[in-house]
């Protein structure tokens, strides 16, 4: 093996070890919880955590969302409620509008917005040709098997194919 | 098993590595061996994406670690298309880069987490001949919501035709999605600079119409953006113009201004109508070889919110041999707005291009974000791993 195709060999298998993690993911059933803890008679948008309404693992960069993990919000479900909690009780504003983000979310603003859009029943926008919105993260295992196999072809193609 | 079912079987594997998705593979820094333009080493014009033959040549000569090869030994044949297995007809370049982040990140007092990104699993493909020129690119990302989805998780960040004229080729006019012309193209897409003028390589392109020139001396894009038509409905389109120009007096050494006004009828972030100004400058220089400076500064201004503020951004990249580099990065950027205060930001990391078509890098990002009227620290240990077809 030459010392151009070693460091290649280590870096596929680097990627296929990275394939196992799994990290904090935003949760589908989100938007219901915080609908419940609040006592909101709507469903708050994706991108009121996530930017433009990208869901996925490390696209919960919104104020509202950092104000949340700072306060403990991780991907595990439990954590949501506590962490509201205490943006309720810190009386977080993550807009700067004065207004504290859990009365926005009760009055149907958006807490991440200086200008107040509302977000009750708000149209979000739409991905791809057919316009859907995003609904949920699609599971990364599908990933690894994707690396896995890709490896296992540049090995085969290495050595030679047969 | 023949050549072309070979080719056919990695493609398609390589495709179903069905994930999350970022960024193009871009390197400014390569002022240092005194390309001060784009347009030799990649299709587009601007850079980015796909290399032409001449490109994949200077990724094996100038990129990588040579392992003590003889500094004026001719490229390896490994450095074409899939390490050379096969060997496309010339006017055909495709490629395909895979992109790989472990993230661990920390934000405020709360603990660390731990993410697995793919950032880029894409597929690219491009056609030159004569004046003609077309670019096409599909991935599949592991986040929905996408501005670059085309159904679901699959995403084409870059699709488009056009027709290089002029002496050299020097001129494209070009139409499709395009990454959008403005300032210092680089990987690092959630800079600042990017974020908050909204033209990073990661999703925000726009379809529209450019007309590019490439020369000795300058260089430059204009572009018109008719709205990003894989977003719905169309309030969320953009539309207006974006474009640069930049001189380059020295070798190792060029300077640019950027300029983009859009406006949407309800934009994505502030959900209001807003008309988005960002006017900037940015410069590359190499004042030593192994030694290349990076920065931009935009002022920017939104409508919506009456507010205007700006972003910058400064980089060093030192390669003390080739192939290793060492990065450090300043940032900060003031959105504007009520009570809005100043978010700073700094990079350490380094990189190094270790083989063929692969490379290394890590970062650790240490940040202090402002939120409302106070601010939250954040920081990220980052591991990228990138291979490209």
């Amino acid at each position: 093996m030459n010392l151009t195709k070693r460091p290649l060999l280590f870096a596929l298998t680097i990627l296929a070890v990275l394939g196992w993690s799994r990290g904090a993911h935003a949760k589908r059933q989100y938007p219901a919880m915080i609908a419940k803890d609040l006592a909101l008679a709507y469903l708050v948008p994706c991108s009121t955590c996530h930017l433009k309404g990208n869901v996925g693992a490390g696209t919960a960069g919104t104020p509202f969302a950092l104000s949340l993990r700072d306060r403990g919000l991780s991907g595990e479900e439990s954590t949501l409620t506590s962490a509201l909690s205490r943006l309720e009780a810190d009386d977080v504003d993550s807009d700067g509008d004065g207004i504290p983000d859990v009365t926005e979310l009760r009055s149907g603003s958006d807490p991440n917005s200086s200008a107040n859009a509302s977000i009750v029943n708000a149209q979000e926008p739409g991905y791809g040709c057919g316009g859907s919105a995003p609904r949920g993260t699609p599971d990364a295992g599908k990933a690894f098997v994707g690396l896995a196999g890709f490896g296992w072809l540049l090995r085969r193609r290495r050595r030679g194919w047969s | 098993m023949s050549r072309i079912l070979r080719c056919a079987l990695v493609l398609a594997l390589f495709g179903a590595v069905s994930c999350l998705s970022r960024a193009a593979y871009a390197y400014p820094w390569m002022i240092r061996h005194e390309y001060a333009g784009c347009a030799t080493c990649h299709v587009d014009p601007s850079g980015g994406g796909v290399l032409t033959q001449y490109g994949a040549a200077q990724g094996d000569l100038l990129l990588r670690t040579r392992y003590g090869a003889s500094a004026d030994a001719d490229e390896s044949p490994a450095a074409g298309f899939l390490w050379g297995a096969v060997q496309p007809p010339a006017w055909f370049l495709p490629s395909g880069s895979l992109r790989t982040l472990a993230l661990d990140s920390k934000t405020g007092s709360a603990p660390f987490t731990r993410d697995f990104i793919i950032m880029q699993a894409d597929l690219r493909a491009a056609v030159v001949t004569g004046g003609f020129r077309g670019y096409a690119s599909i991935g599949a990302v592991s986040s929905q919501g996408s501005a670059a989805s085309v159904a679901g998780s699959v995403v084409s960040r870059e699709h488009w035709l056009g027709w290089a004229f002029g002496k050299d080729d020097s001129l494209l006019l070009r139409a499709g999605r395009i990454d959008l012309p403005f300032g210092v193209r680089q990987i690092e897409h959630t800079l600042f600079v990017r974020q908050a003028t909204r033209t990073d390589l990661n999703d925000t392109q726009q379809h529209g119409v450019s007309l590019a020139y490439s020369g000795e001396l300058l260089r430059g894009e204009v572009m018109a953006i008719a709205g990003n038509y894989q977003v719905s409905p169309d309030v969320y389109r953009e539309r207006g113009y974006s474009a640069f120009a930049e001189i380059a007096p020295l070798p190792r050494a060029a300077f640019g201004v950027s300029s983009l006004i859009t406006h949407a009828a309800r934009d994505l972030y502030l959900r209001l109508s807003n008309t988005r100004q960002a006017h900037g400058v940015f410069v590359r220089a190499a004042p030593v070889e192994p030694l290349v400076l990076l920065a931009e500064g935009d002022l920017i201004a939104q409508s919506a919110t009456s507010a205007t503020g700006y972003a910058t951004m400064l980089q060093a990249d030192v390669e003390p041999t080739q192939g290793i580099h060492f990065i450090a990065t300043g940032e900060n950027m003031r959105i504007g707005g009520t009570n809005s205060g100043t978010s700073w930001s700094g990079w350490l990391g380094a990189a190094w291009f270790f083989a063929l078509h692969a490379d290394a890098r890590f970062d650790f990002q240490k940040q202090n974000l402002a939120l409302g009227a106070g601010h939250i620290n954040a920081t990220a240990l980052m591991l990228q791993l990138h291979v490209y077809l």
